[in-house]
């Protein structure tokens, strides 16, 4: 996912995700599009300034492609930009992408300081940037199948010591 | 979702306590570092 600002673009009150008929996240929210080369992006929300997409899974293999965005009708220039197969992050409680984690405990309950986690206890993390899975996906697939990491994927907690193996990893 | 992942981890004993830091490795790749997990 990724979130681009800027200007000229995007309706005054914000506009959200959105499914077509076939369960899949829609390409067009509120006249705002967002092509990586020539493939369109789920979007994820738009606002004036402001919008967050999904970026398509076949970047994979490239190093950089030019994004451009629509706007009823109106295009951007190509930016090139930077793209890699994988790039991982955990989502975090204030969306800062730091601090505490967006995580849930064993119990289902939201990971926070008056609600910690036991040593012992499993965890569950959510994020971004896996990259290509198996099976692929289709862009924007809301799906209950589950998908995996062809990549090796482990997590740290505290040292390097701490090192566990994810147990369970899914879209 | 397509974009969206999951990761289930069993927290090791002998962590300590407080806001520890967590990170996920995929492949050669690691999260940023700064996000931290709440352990008793």
């Amino acid at each position: 996912m990724v979130t681009l600002f800027g200007a000229n673009f995007g309706p005054a009150a914000i506009s959200t995700l959105a499914l077509d008929s076939n369960n899949h996240v829609t390409t067009a929210l509120a006249d705002t599009l967002l092509a990586f080369d020539n493939t369109l992006a789920p979007m994820i929300y738009t606002i004036a300034g402001q919008m967050s997409a999904v970026v398509p899974y076949n970047v994979a293999g490239k190093i950089s492609v030019n994004v451009r965005l629509v706007y009823s009708g109106a295009a951007s220039a190509p930016v090139p930009v930077s793209v890699s197969d994988t790039s991982p992050a955990l989502f975090t409680l204030n969306s800062s992408g730091s601090g505490p984690g967006a995580i849930l405990n064993q119990d289902g309950s939201v990971n926070q300081a008056d609600h910690p986690a036991a040593q012992g206890s499993v965890i569950v993390l959510y994020g971004t940037g896996l990259g290509v899975l198996s099976p692929l996906p289709k862009d924007g697939e809301v799906t209950s199948v589950t998908a995996m990491s062809p990549q090796k994927v482990k997590v740290t907690i505290g040292a390097p010591s701490s090192l566990t193996p994810a147990r369970r990893l899914r879209l | 979702m397509s974009g969206v992942f999951q990761v289930n981890a069993t927290l090791p004993a002998g962590i300590g306590s407080g806001a520890i830091p967590v990170l996920v490795s995929v492949g050669n790749t690691t999260t940023p570092t700064g996000v931290t997990v709440f352990v008793q």
